[in-house]
């Protein structure tokens, strides 16, 4: 539900902020495989430095702290 | 003391009213904040629309999109949350959201639609995303090999339960009554999977787990007998609801709950508008529902040049 939203995120802080980013398909094998591994139950979820961060839309300014640190 | 931002509008809805009324108030200029859970509401759930004139066959999610784009180019600020309190203030509304943010408004445009309706137990809040889901459509593919429950009996559970069995290995449906109230063709593909385990006369009363969701208390509503199951997540397909309990003192509502508005979108309360299908207009369409943001948005302006003593725009081309 929040994909879209979650993404414009992500690309916005992207423009301020240097860091690496992917967006991979929940679908796809490597999904699957990150699904496994960090027992996700819900998408959108953003992992960050091999943590989940975030589950669903990102808290705007908890994003960009995030990215900050 | 932390000082609260404050904005020319706040739009609290995120869907076409809502994104909508954001483009008009930008259009005009005025700092426009929008609170919302998402972006696109019901919309996110229409894989298909094709009675929006200019786009003849969008998703809704991809409507919603270009919406949302649309509010962000004219300079609409967005805050993900979901607000549970207005307070009058000497110079308009103080909104609050249940993350403790809060923010000021000169004018208000309540747009936020329908909301998935909860299970009203304990831990619910604490375990969606992990656990519990409202988008069977999103989150299905995390289920491979797993054990689903489906709580719901109308079309949305029985398609839920159906996509679900494609991936998990086992999938609970689970509906209070004694049968499911979906279209038949879509009850007969149920029945086709051998891993659909249909449980009637039944609900789920609690969410078991402390840190980690590790399932639910099924209660049959007949015998009362409680069985607890081991589930790695439960889907709610028991449909949305419209809250306006916590606006009931700056509006005026319908038998159904519903804001009564006028033709400019008005509510009762000066500086108080409203837009979409949280309105008492007929007809819920996005459409239309983007029709009630432009006049919210535009009523919105013209409130406050009124009472700024400036010019407003005309209400019609005479």
């Amino acid at each position: 539900m929040y994909c879209g939203p979650t993404k414009a995120i992500w690309h916005d802080l992207k423009k301020k902020y240097k860091f690496e980013y992917e967006e991979i398909d929940a679908e796809s094998p490597e999904g699957q495989k990150l699904v496994q591994k960090f027992s996700i139950m819900a998408v959108p979820a953003t992992i960050i430095d091999n943590k989940v961060e975030f589950i669903g839309l990102p808290n705007r300014a908890k994003a960009e702290q995030a990215v900050e640190e | 003391m932390v000082k609260i931002k404050s904005y020319d509008v706040v739009v609290i809805g995120g869907s076409a009213a809502g994104l909508t009324a954001a483009i008009y108030t930008r259009r005009k200029l005025l700092s426009t904040l929008i609170i919302s859970l998402d972006i696109g509401g019901q919309n996110l759930l229409t894989e298909l629309i094709e009675n929006y004139p200019g786009y003849k066959d969008k998703s809704g999610p991809k409507l919603m999109e270009i919406f949302y784009g649309q509010a962000l180019a004219f300079g609409a600020e967005v805050v993900f949350g979901q607000a549970n309190k207005i307070e009058k203030m000497k110079n308009g509304f103080k909104i609050s959201l249940t993350n403790n943010e809060q923010y000021l408004a000169k004018t208000v445009v309540l747009a936020y639609g329908k909301v998935p309706k909860k299970l009203g137990v304990p831990n619910e809040d604490k375990f969606i995303g992990r656990g519990i889901s409202t988008c069977a459509t999103c989150d299905a593919p995390l289920m491979r090999k797993k054990i689903a429950a489906v709580l719901g009996g109308g079309n949305s559970a029985l398609e839920a339960a159906e996509l679900l069995s494609r991936f998990a290995a086992k999938v609970y449906l689970i509906h209070r009554r004694d049968q499911f109230r979906g279209d038949p063709i879509t009850l007969e593909k149920v029945k086709k999977a051998n891993n659909i385990e249909m449980v009637l006369n039944s609900t789920v009363s609690e969410i078991l787990g402390k840190e980690k969701f590790e399932g639910i208390v099924v209660e049959n509503l007949a015998t009362k007998k409680k069985t607890k199951t081991k589930v790695d997540a439960i889907f709610l397909e028991i449909g949305y609801i419209l809250d306006t309990e916590w606006v009931k003192d700056f509006v005026e509502r319908n038998a159904t709950g519903e804001i009564v508005t006028n033709k400019r979108c008005e509510t009762k309360t000066e500086g108080m508008f409203a837009a979409g299908d949280v309105t008492d207009g007929p007809y819920k369409q996005t459409v239309t529902a983007a029709a009630e943001g432009a006049i919210a948005g535009l009523s919105a302006y013209n409130w406050l040049m009124k009472k700024e003593g400036r010019t407003a725009v005309k209400s019609d081309w005479s």
